[in-house]
């Protein structure tokens, strides 16, 4: 019984030190003092973090990313909501059938998806312009904050409404004074969910947008092929530790273990 | 008060728009692609709107059919690797305090949403010569000389079952957070150790959802696209970076439709077959 | 017309009929209860009363004005719901005031009003409370001053205290009762609890499947029930069947005298406290064997076994002090006094 509890503790925490093993030699690559690919890093120099905030060549598709992850981050959450909203006030079949096509594009390798876009955007001439990718990377990943807001709804006591209602609150009133306040921890983590995958999103991009912008992942994969520097490796421990801020946050405002389908407890 | 439709015709309209925006943007899109799927390819990103059969004739071209090949075989491999780990991972995390299923949620969440170029840059650093476990294995006198592990099928198989682990977590997470956990506590009672408990009664009772994730990840894996670019050679390619170069750098739109359509129909029989098994799973 | 008036009033879901055939009248000022058995039907009648489901037929009238097809929003009608619905992200003044908030009331007077109405619910000074750092009882105080801060016609509770433990419920109910008094609001509170209607109803509304089984004040339904079911449902009786002939009732065990009891094939209910033991057997007793005993402090039940239908044993209630003779097997003769018999057809 003790062997077994080792065993099983030390199996946890191998796989739990492989995980983050790989961000640990890049953040301690970022810092090498000369431009080398060396871990355990040889000096100490924060410098590669400044280039990626003042050199304009990596400053660029820093600001591309960001963009393009807050516009398509909003509008996933505003195609999400009337859908989710819909679906939890009536039980009609169309309903459903918005909420399920809703959930297909995350449900296909990502590449189909892309390929869609770059026909679809070619025949139409708009290829390269920049709405392309937002409207895509919101379509793609509108499943997220969906699941997020149809839970988030579920959770809404009905009695709640039903109690507005009755005290004399129209079904505006009801939206804004019940329903918004509640449904804002679900709203937020739909938001955040988007903005990370948007931000770290690659095959979709560089279908849409490809030959105009380049956006980080697609700056850090190109930098790959042509040679190394370390801002490479600042640029991505600064995406690895966003990522896992936001998802702290989410964490830290909703109920993270519910939220990935963990009974209640 | 919940009413099975509105009332009015008006009452429909907050639906409506999203699924205009999601019959514009991904219905279309989709059927601009099966319709590019039939087209001749000019060469140079130029194209002719006649219907042919040619793209998928191609399928069968010996040089696909080794991409097939490579693509199943990663992909068959890697959910291997992930649910064997991420199984009994996912287990003793479901049974963890609190605090650390968050955590490991947290990490979880993070290196499925890191962009993989994010984490084949991380891997081939860990790979490399330099700066990763080479140093490590010559430090320690495993290897008299530290040497580079990356680009090879090895490589790719590592980076890639990294990203699906986390996928695996996330997929079984839901499932083994439902175990009662007088099950455990009853089969210990009946004398099994919890080691045994795990083979006996745990992993036996979960068969459908481990098939069901196997299947999922195998699907996952299929789309991965820039790790076996960073970390394989041309050789360990699999489909999708397959597609993109059709696409992207060869400018050939028919045939990169043609592959795409491939890649889903497979992908959809897969999700087929994972209902199909889901069902069974549930009768019995 | 002055009231609350339902007027033959259906409910269907899909092809199950809730409730059908439903009329009652309520007086201004009267505390009505609709009591029965889950799935009578009562909440479903207190829902179409509040505009939160419509009925598949029938009328419902207010002073006079048909309010039918109101939506519930513009009834006005303060309601306190099973599961208390108190906004989780308001704090208690909030909840309070939520009505008025949403009319607009200007922040100063809503806060006066908050505190009239937490007086009145023995809450003072609670305002600024999270929902969360109240106990149960306290939550039910805040749902119920939250319906009456608008002074409604019509206040509607939905079996609102099914949450609380059995004492604190018995101490509400007098509460409940006292203020709806003080305050002379028309009440209508669905339960299945027959204690909470006893103590808080004038009008007890029996319901069973869908329908009206008697409509009358408590101890009226206690003391003449109009049917098998209500005299089963409410207390605990004996039912026998038997059959009355020139002023006899002659059934399982023996005989009773009944003088002027219609003739003919009938079914008795009598409370187990309105039987007595008798010294021995004579021509107006019941006689059986004990088969169980049991001393409840307060009383003492025995069962006894007379061959009644459906091994139904009767069951008498002695005051707890009472000295009980029996034991399990021995023989019982029991007497009944005949003005607390009730015929039931």
């Amino acid at each position: 019984m003790k062997l077994g509890k080792i065993l099983s503790t030390l199996f946890f925490w191998i796989v739990g030190i492989v995980t983050i093993a790989p961000f640990v030699v890049i953040a301690g690559v970022s810092v090498n003092e000369r431009k080398s690919l060396t871990f355990p890093p040889e000096g100490f120099n924060l410098g590669w973090y400044g280039d990626l905030f003042l050199d304009p060549e990596w400053r660029e598709p820093l600001l591309t990313s960001l963009t393009i992850a807050i516009c398509a981050s909003l509008l996933a959450v505003l195609i999400a909501f009337p859908v989710a909203w819909f679906n939890w006030r009536y039980r009609t079949g169309f309903g459903k059938l918005v909420a399920g096509l809703g959930a297909m594009p995350f449900l296909l390798p990502p590449v189909i998806t892309a390929m869609g876009f770059l026909t679809f955007f070619i025949i139409l001439g708009y290829y390269g312009e920049f709405w392309t990718v937002v409207v895509a990377h919101a379509i793609f990943l509108v499943t997220l904050p969906l699941v997020s807001l149809s839970l988030g709804f579920e959770d809404i006591d009905t009695s709640l409404v039903e109690a507005s209602r009755s005290m004399g609150a129209s079904e505006a009133t009801v939206l804004r004074t019940v329903v918004m306040p509640m449904i804002r921890p679900y709203v937020i983590s739909g938001f955040c969910f988007v903005f990370v995958i948007s931000l770290n999103e690659y095959i979709i991009a560089v279908m849409t947008v490809g030959a105009v912008f380049e956006t980080l992942p697609m700056k850090i994969f190109n930098a790959l092929r042509y040679g190394y520097t370390p801002v490479m490796a600042a640029a991505s421990v600064v995406f690895v530790a966003s990522t896992v801020l936001i998802f702290s946050l989410v964490a830290a405002f909703s109920d993270l273990p519910k939220l990935l389908g963990a009974r209640s407890k | 008060m919940i009413q099975s439709r509105p009332r009015t015709p008006l009452g429909y309209l907050p639906i409506l728009l999203p699924a205009f925006a999601l019959i514009a943007f991904y219905i279309v899109p989709f059927g601009s692609m099966v319709g590019m799927s039939f087209f001749h390819n000019l060469g140079g990103g130029a194209y002719e709107q006649v219907f042919t059969l040619e793209n998928y004739a191609r399928l069968v071209s010996p040089f696909f059919l080794s991409v097939l090949g490579t693509s199943f075989e990663v992909a068959f491999l890697v959910a291997l690797f992930a649910i064997v780990i991420g199984f009994p991972f996912t287990y003793l995390l479901v049974n963890a305090r609190r605090g650390t299923q968050v955590f490991w949620l947290i990490v979880m969440l993070s290196v499925l949403s890191l962009s993989e170029a994010i984490i084949g840059f991380a891997w081939s650093t860990l790979l490399s010569r330099t700066a990763g476990i080479g140093v490590l294995f010559e430090a320690l006198g495993l290897t008299e000389k530290a040497q580079s592990y990356a680009p090879s099928l090895g490589a790719v198989l590592a980076g890639v079952t990294y990203i699906a682990m986390p996928y695996a977590v996330l997929l079984l997470y839901p499932i083994l957070s439902r175990i009662e956990p007088d099950i455990e506590q009853a089969s210990r009672t009946l004398g099994a150790s919890p080691l045994r408990a795990f083979f006996n009664v745990i992993v036996p009772m979960h068969r459908t959802p481990i098939v069901v994730s196997f299947v999922m990840i195998f699907v996952f894996t299929l789309g991965s696209y820039l790790l076996p670019q960073i970390l394989g050679r041309p050789t360990n390619w699999t489909l999708s970076v397959v597609i993109s170069d059709q696409a992207l750098l060869q400018s050939n739109m028919p045939f990169a439709a043609a592959l795409s359509i491939f890649l889903m129909t497979v992908t959809i029989l897969l999700v087929l077959l994972v209902t199909l098994i889901n069902r069974k799973g549930a009768k019995a | 017309m002055s009231g609350l008036i339902v007027e033959n009033v259906d409910k269907f879901y899909g092809n199950v009929q809730a409730l059908s055939d439903i009329s009652l009248t309520v007086d201004n000022g009267q505390f009505v209860c609709l009591l029965g058995p889950s799935g009578c039907g009562k909440t479903s009648l207190l829902r179409i009363v509040a505009g939160l489901e419509d009925p598949s037929a029938g009328r419902i009238v207010l002073d006079g004005s048909d309010i039918t097809t109101t939506p519930a929003h513009k009834r006005d009608f303060g309601m306190v719901f099973q599961s208390l619905a108190l906004f989780p992200h308001l704090t208690v003044g909030d909840n309070i005031a939520y009505p008025l908030a949403i009319r607009g009331v200007p922040k100063d007077k809503r806060r006066a009003e908050v505190e009239r109405l937490l007086e009145l619910v023995h809450l003072p000074g609670k305002a600024d409370r999270a929902i969360t750092q109240l106990s149960g009882g306290q939550r039910q105080r805040v749902a119920i001053a939250r319906a009456l801060i608008m002074q409604p016609k019509l206040f509607l509770l939905d079996e609102p205290m099914s949450a609380l433990d059995a004492k604190l419920r018995e101490t509400m109910q007098v509460e409940v009762k006292r203020l709806q008094r003080s305050l002379g609001v028309t009440s209508l509170l669905v339960t299945h609890d027959q204690r909470e209607a006893m103590t808080t109803a004038d009008l007890v509304v029996v319901m069973s499947e869908g329908k009206i089984q008697q409509v009358a004040p408590p101890i009226e339904i206690y003391r003449n029930p109009a049917n098998a079911f209500v005299a089963d449902f409410i207390g605990i009786t004996n039912l026998i069947a038997g059959r009355i002939e020139g002023g006899r009732f002659e059934g399982p065990g023996g005989a009773l005298a009944l003088p002027g009891a219609k003739s003919g094939i009938a079914t008795l209910s009598i409370r187990p406290e309105d039987i007595a033991l008798a010294p021995q057997a004579g021509p107006d007793t019941l006689t059986g064997t004990v088969t169980f005993v049991r001393h409840l402090g307060a009383t003492t039940e025995i069962s006894v076994d007379t061959g009644n239908a459906d091994e139904k044993d009767l069951t008498v209630s002695l005051p707890g002090r009472t000295h009980c003779p029996f034991e399990v097997g021995d023989t019982a003769h029991l007497s009944v006094d005949p003005a607390s018999v009730v015929v039931l057809g």
